[in-house]
């Protein structure tokens, strides 16, 4: 006998039962709760350093002050001061919106961009497809920082165009999973049902197909935004994204490095910014990993 | 089998149509408005399949030659940073799946999602402020002190101190290893972290077959069991996963030689893009995705041949 399961779509009590189980399996994990937390945390201190005032930013202050909890270290300065004096903590949470900032952007543009390319993709074939893909084959064989490179020498430095470049580099990845996946979910019998229904394609698409492609396209995403972290800072960092007085973080690892033999603190307190941002990132990857790998498990 | 080699080749063609589409673009960037007049695109390609991709900016030197004379150093670095990913990668990863869920699988999985988010530039001047500068153990940029004066013979520099007849060879063999510990930290770690999470993956999934639990029954050692039998059926997804990662350890490779000042072509390529220098960029674009385009294919043909039951649901799309 048919399975008539598969033909109807399923009732709502069983969609928030589905993620009620789903939140239990993430939460199951220790580091995927405190990268959630974590994310959580750094995205208030990203807002709060959107409206911070800006005075402690004046290079009025003694230079190259260590951190606090160094005996030479003041405590006005929580985290010491760099080069010109100003303060680093005051820095990184000015800078928290344009680094992470500027990565969600831009990932958001490659989500969007990726996900309607992959869906046409995959629900052509043929022609749309194969140009389509080709040129993601193209984009995709290009070494990451050296099209990253490419588009910021074609539109000039800057924060913004760093910010395009890496959603360039980003987009490919969104095109397959979703291509792929679209591919997958339209040759299941409920597609098959809504066609016969005599559903229109963008219907099926967007009702039928999209909903059973979020959960990969999450996980997608989370591994694009801390690749888009590392970037934006990478391009900051070779002189190529956000530039100089920007307290971009890549942009004062960059700065500090002149004084790494005497200031260590200077150059380790903004890459660890990024490496923990990153971290809590890659948490939350692995957690959503466990949920969609533990839904196919079963 | 033959419909897979067309399309293999055709997926090659047009490739290298698109890069050199977007190189010429760079190209005409970068030479004077008469000289892209003369040069169309066509005149472009019979140059380069004639080995000539134009002059630097900086020191008018032809690009292929001061490519090709930057083109060991980075070899060196990158096949031992590889080979170091792989002999810590595999063996880790080897270790969470058969202590699967246990503290040290833990202890594992968190250090390889450590490693692998760094931001290599900052690990790079982490390395350098604490080995080099502080313990002074290291080093801080180069591949060999100034003092040695090493004749290039094959452009390899541990190769060419053991080859040299100078006197002071072996202390210059281990200059030159002494300088090559940070960029392989630097340069090893994000791989390794890479081949750990995918050996316990793949390692993992093998481990529930059938035929694990056939050899067991035969009573073979736990060595022949994990390390043998259950490793090489673990490796096999593992070629594929790794021509993924061929750009990433490209990208890694021109951060690790810019910021150690490492003569390869990564540093080369950086320092021209600082120079606003659009010719050399044209040629590091062809060559590189050239490289990934061909490895790539090889490395597929070399997962066909060792896996043929892949060829029928790989791919997903025609071309």
């Amino acid at each position: 006998m048919v399975n008539m399961a598969l033909f109807t779509s399923t009732p709502e009590h069983e969609i928030n039962a589905n993620l009620e189980s789903k939140w239990r399996t993430y939460k199951s994990r220790m580091g995927a709760l405190v990268g959630l937390f974590g994310l959580g945390i750094i995205i208030i201190l990203a807002v709060v350093g959107l409206f911070l005032d800006e005075s402690n930013l004046a290079s009025n202050q003694v230079q190259l002050t260590p951190p606090s909890w160094n005996e030479a270290g003041s405590s006005t300065n929580l985290l010491g001061t760099d080069l010109a004096g100003r303060d680093i903590f005051t820095r990184l949470l000015k800078g928290a919106p344009l680094t992470l900032g500027i990565s969600i952007l831009s990932v958001s543009f490659a989500l969007v961009v990726g996900t309607l390319l992959g869906l046409l993709a995959g629900f052509y074939r043929r022609y749309v497809q194969l140009l389509i893909m080709r040129t993601m084959d193209v984009i995709f064989a290009i070494p990451s920082l050296i099209l990253a490179i490419i588009v910021v020498m074609m539109l000039g430095k800057g924060l913004f165009n760093a910010g395009l470049a890496v959603a360039l580099v980003l987009i490919p990845n969104f095109v397959r999973t979703t291509m792929t996946h679209v591919i997958d979910e339209m040759q299941k019998p409920y597609v098959a049902a809504a066609r016969l229904d005599g559903a229109h394609p963008i219907r099926i698409l967007l009702s039928s197909v999209f909903p059973n492609i979020a959960a990969p396209l999450t996980l997608q995403t989370t591994i694009a935004l801390s690749t888009a972290v590392i970037d934006i800072a990478l391009l900051g960092f070779l002189g190529l994204g956000a530039q100089a007085p920007l307290p971009e973080w890549g942009v004062m690892l960059s700065e500090a490095r002149t004084s790494m033999h005497i200031a260590p603190w200077a150059v380790t307190i903004p890459g660890l910014a990024i490496l923990i941002t990153v971290i809590c990132i890659n948490f939350i990857g692995d957690g959503l990993n466990r949920v969609i790998n533990h839904k196919l498990r079963h | 089998m033959k419909t897979f080699l067309l399309r293999q080749l055709l997926f090659i063609l047009t490739s290298l149509l698109g890069i050199s589409l977007i190189s010429y673009l760079l190209f005409t960037q970068g030479v004077s408005e008469s000289e892209v007049i003369d040069l169309g695109y066509i005149a472009y390609l019979s140059q380069i399949f004639q080995g000539d991709m134009g002059v630097t900016k900086l020191t008018a030197e032809p690009v292929v030659e001061s490519f090709l004379h930057n083109l060991p150093a980075s070899l060196e670095l990158v096949t031992l940073a590889t080979v170091f990913a792989l002999l810590i990668g595999i063996p880790l990863g080897v270790i969470a799946a058969r202590n699967h869920r246990s503290v040290i699988d833990i202890v594992i999985n968190n250090l390889s999602i450590t490693a692998y988010s760094m931001p290599i530039f900052w690990w790079a001047i982490i390395l350098i402020v604490y080995f080099s500068l502080n313990w002074d153990l290291t080093p801080v940029a180069g591949r060999l002190d100034f003092i040695y004066d090493i004749e290039p013979v094959t452009g390899f520099m541990l190769v060419d101190t053991l080859l040299s007849d100078q006197p002071y060879r072996i202390e210059a063999f281990w200059d030159a290893v002494n300088h090559l510990i940070l960029p392989l930290l630097t340069l090893g770690t994000l791989p390794a972290a890479i081949i750990c999470r995918m050996t316990r993956q793949t390692m993992l999934n093998t481990l529930s077959q059938d035929y694990m639990k056939t050899a067991q029954a035969k009573g073979l050692s736990p060595f022949r069991i994990y390390w043998v039998h259950g490793l090489r059926n673990a490796l096999l997804p593992l070629t594929n996963m790794l021509a993924l990662q061929i750009s990433t350890l490209m990208t890694g490779a021109m951060v690790t030689e810019y910021i150690f000042a490492w003569p390869g072509i990564g540093k080369w390529l950086i320092d021209s893009v600082l120079q606003a220098d659009m010719v050399s960029l044209a040629a590091g674009l062809l060559i590189t995705s050239t490289m990934v385009i061909l490895i790539n294919a090889i490395l597929e043909l070399i997962g066909l041949w060792l896996n043929p039951k892949a060829t029928h649901n790989e791919r997903i799309y025609h071309g």
